[in-house]
């Protein structure tokens, strides 16, 4: 790009990316709350459909009940979801377990901050765990976590035709500085895959619904099929980025936004440094890219997790993965971590 | 430096405060401070904030003061007054706060006749977060998730205080004040104190405010709003005067 | 070819215009055909407080929005100064909004749009920096941002050209000179009254010169805690009423009666 040439580009910060996405998707239908920083969320919402009657907005009285007006919608066929944070995510795990027990397309996108409670109102990697488990019992979900406005663009495109072939809740996990940042994406065409259409029947068929029982053997019947499912669905759904691990004899493990630091630090330990060190970035942090995970960490000296929380990234990996080598973590609970952390903590 | 401006329970050093200019949370703020600082309650006072703005008070005074979640500063407060039932409880939140996310608590401390103090600042929108619309929004008014203005037909502005009339005892003191008129504010605030502290009952001030940053008004225009709007919908006085007092 | 990066810290008070300035500088580089990023950044909550701001401007690819360290700092707050800090290193310049309005401290404008003026300067200093962005756009951009009130396009577009008024060597000040301003007051005094004013508490609302049934109040050209212009009393129409001390919300006038 070289600098003095009039050009169109227009900037979009993460917000307004993520909107069109859903929109493109085919999303009819919002509930929200205000909360930093997923309120302009609800803000670009009510800006690019309040003019057209096919779109539907519930401002709620609160996360919680705004959750239950998109279980409402979803269950009369409309591609729906909510926007929330901090507090907000906590509030929201009420009806995102109702969602997981009866098998909901839920759609949400969630910008972490720092807690717990008011916490920062920004950043943080923290809600990984909350987004991932937050619901009681047994619940199983879909959790992209992105990068840049652009990667909310691409992967709320995408979450409302997974959502709604595999029927699992499904997160767009991101964060404040994504959320506000502005700068030039790259739209595409998109013609959704899945119609959605209504859950719950009249006449025939599916027209009784709940989600308790009566004795432990039924759910637990219920709670395998899940489980079979979401097996089922892991390998097909998984996502991951990988950069320059194929001849790496380090590995760094990170998620969302921390990536870009990781990807800038590895760039000058590669060059300036002679470190033959790669990325292994998660994408989808639910279902885990276990099979390439194993395989990238294998025969490795070192593998570094680094994330701004206290491990919840951390608990993932070691979960999913086999790790035979050295880990050495990097953990900023609440704080972003820059690609000098990255360089000082690979060279000591 | 204590300004001879200053209540005497203003913490010096957090001045000038945070809030916007022209916000009318600084002159409400101002009158339940020369407020305690008449009743001489500054040492047996507790203040809970919530989230909104009124999360800039946290660090006002020199008093006990306490912020927390979304909505919870009303059973927070209560659960306070409940276990040291000697301290003057008071709630300070936003039309949010109270009316939305808050209005169950709030009700239900009404139904109790919690003997503790509530000022809500209404501002007729969600300051804190940039102007959305709040339970409070006036017919028309321009909001970021009304931006056509906000729909008349069927829907209803609320009149917290009034509902409250229905939900509280007869020895609650239920009032709206307006920032235009600053001195009736105080007057307001120190009938309420008193109505805890004499009368062990609930109180409760709606105070009208103005929000020149979000509204987008300047001083004029504010006033006008506030004027020739608010207070034409929000009836200023005593809604309910304690049958005590 | 390297690409090259110019990235810009901007830290400001809620209320001067900061997250305005920033938009405008990354929208006009982005017309220029440059890849952009603005990060804005807030104190506690979006109202109230601090008001930061991350810029990357690149003739290449941008891959993080954060930065350690800036080409350029602009500073104008007291409020929280070991934030900016932490971006400066020998090669930083520096932009202190303090040392601006005291070179312009004759005109009154400049406190209500500094905004603008270190807009001005950031395109002047962007430029001996090779990133070229079209001053042209810039004002046409601030013209169409303002259409509605051309008083505060006028306004505006002032503070912009006063910056021709500035020599290169006080484009970069250091910060050392950025400290909390002593509390003072403004007294005044006649056979019936004490007016006091407290500059350092004054926000510059006006909502006080609203108010005066006797028209006793106006804007000077001091400033306030915002650099704002903060208001003045005609003694001989003041009547004493007390009208603006209570209605003040940051408690910045006193009026004694003999």
């Amino acid at each position: 790009m070289i600098g003095g040439q009039l050009s169109n580009k227009i900037l979009y910060n993460g917000s307004e990316a993520a909107i069109k996405g859903c929109l493109q998707a085919g999303a009819t239908f919002f509930a929200g709350y205000p909360i930093t920083p997923g309120t302009e969320i609800m803000e670009q919402w009510v800006k690019k459909t309040s003019e057209n009657q096919k779109y539907r907005f519930i401002q709620a009285e609160d996360e919680t009940s705004a959750g239950f007006n998109v279980i409402g919608a979803i269950l009369a066929g409309k591609k729906a979801f909510t926007a929330t944070a901090g507090p907000g995510n906590t509030l929201m795990q009420d009806p995102i377990s109702m969602a997981e027990a009866m098998r909901l397309p839920f759609v949400a996108i969630i910008m972490q901050r720092g807690g717990p409670s008011t916490g920062t109102v920004i950043f943080s990697q923290q809600e990984v765990n909350l987004t991932c488990h937050g619901g009681n019992g047994e619940g199983h979900r879909i959790v992209y976590s992105t990068s840049t406005p652009q990667e909310l663009y691409n992967y709320c495109l995408k979450a409302f035709d997974i959502a709604w072939k595999w029927r699992f809740p499904t997160f767009i996990l991101a964060d404040g500085y994504q959320a506000k940042q502005e700068s030039q994406v790259v739209f595409k065409k998109y013609i959704p895959r899945i119609n959605s259409k209504p859950i719950l029947k009249y006449n025939h068929g599916n027209n009784n619904l709940r989600n308790c029982y009566n004795f432990e053997t039924e759910l637990a019947l219920n709670l395998e099929k899940n489980i079979r499912d979401y097996n089922l669905m892991s390998k097909k759904v998984c996502e991951y980025e990988l950069y320059k691990a194929s001849d790496a004899s380090e590995i760094i493990i990170t998620h969302g936004i921390t990536s870009l630091s990781v990807i800038e630090a590895i760039d000058i330990l590669r060059t300036k440094f002679n470190k033959k060190i790669g990325l292994f970035r998660p994408i989808t942090l639910a279902p885990f890219p276990i099979e390439v995970g194993n395989k990238v960490i294998s025969n490795k000296t070192n593998i570094y997790i680094a994330e701004s929380s206290n491990g919840q990234l951390a608990s993932l990996v070691k979960s999913n993965l086999n790790i035979r080598s050295t880990i050495v973590e990097l953990l900023k609970p609440a704080v972003p971590i820059s690609a000098e952390d990255i360089i000082n903590l690979v060279r000591k | 430096m204590r300004l001879s401006s200053f209540p005497i329970c203003f913490k010096e050093i957090t001045k000038p405060h945070k809030f916007c200019p022209g916000c009318g949370h600084g002159i409400v703020l101002k009158e339940l401070g020369f407020a305690v600082d008449e009743l001489d309650i500054i040492n047996d006072t507790l203040l809970g904030v919530d989230i909104g703005c009124s999360l800039l008070a946290w660090d006002f005074f020199n008093i006990a003061t306490i912020q927390t979640h979304h909505g919870r500063t009303i059973p927070i407060v209560s659960g306070y007054k409940s276990a040291q039932n000697k301290k003057i409880c008071i709630a300070y939140v936003g039309d949010g706060g109270a009316y939305a996310i808050g209005l169950q608590a709030l009700i239900t401390a009404s139904l109790r006749n919690d003997p503790i103090t509530i000022i809500v600042v209404n501002n007729t929108l969600y300051g804190m977060t940039g102007g959305q619309m709040a339970p409070t929004t006036l017919c028309n008014e321009l909001t970021t998730t009304t931006p056509n203005g906000k729909i008349c037909e069927g829907i209803k502005p609320i009149l917290g205080p009034e509902l409250l009339k229905n939900t509280s005892s007869e020895k609650a003191f239920i009032a709206r004040a307006t920032i235009s008129r600053p001195l009736e504010v105080g007057e307001m605030i120190k009938k309420a104190l008193l109505n805890q502290i004499v009368n062990n009952s609930f109180s409760f001030v709606e105070i009208l405010s103005i929000c020149p940053t979000n509204w987008k008004k300047d001083a004029k225009e504010s006033f006008e709003f506030l004027e020739k709007y608010m207070e034409k919908y929000f009836t200023v006085g005593v809604i309910n005067e304690s049958k005590n007092s | 070819m390297n690409p090259k990066t110019l990235k810009i810290f901007i830290s400001s008070e809620g209320g001067q215009g900061g997250q305005l300035l920033a938009s405008i500088f990354v929208k006009a580089a982005s017309m220029s055909g440059f890849n952009v990023s603005l990060l804005p950044h807030y104190g506690v909550e979006k109202r109230g407080g601090i008001s930061l701001a991350y810029l990357v401007v690149s003739n290449g690819v941008i891959s993080n929005p954060r930065f350690t360290k800036a080409d350029i700092v602009v500073v104008t707050t007291w409020r929280q100064i070991e934030i900016p800090k932490q971006f400066i290193d020998k090669h930083t310049i520096i932009i202190n909004g303090y040392h601006l309005l005291n070179i312009l401290n004759y005109h009154k404008i400049v406190g209500k749009s500094l905004n603008m003026l270190i807009l001005a300067i950031l395109i002047k200093i962007a430029k001996t920096l090779d990133f070229t962005i079209s001053q042209k756009l810039i004002e046409k951009i601030i013209t169409d941002k303002f259409s509605n009130s051309a008083s505060v396009l006028g306004q505006n577009m002032s503070a912009f050209n006063l910056s021709n008024e500035i020599g290169k060597n006080d484009y970069s000040q250091p910060l050392d000179t950025i400290k909390k301003p002593k509390l003072n007051q403004i007294i005044l005094k006649d056979g019936q009254k004490q007016f006091t004013r407290f500059p350092q508490m004054c926000k510059g609302c006006g909502l006080c010169i609203e108010k005066c049934p006797a028209g006793a109040l106006g804007w000077s050209i001091e400033k306030g805690f915002l650099n704002k212009p903060i208001p003045e009393v005609d003694m001989q129409k003041c009547i004493a009423c007390k009208t603006c001390e209570n209605i003040c919300p940051d408690c910045a006038i006193k009026i004694i009666k003999n």
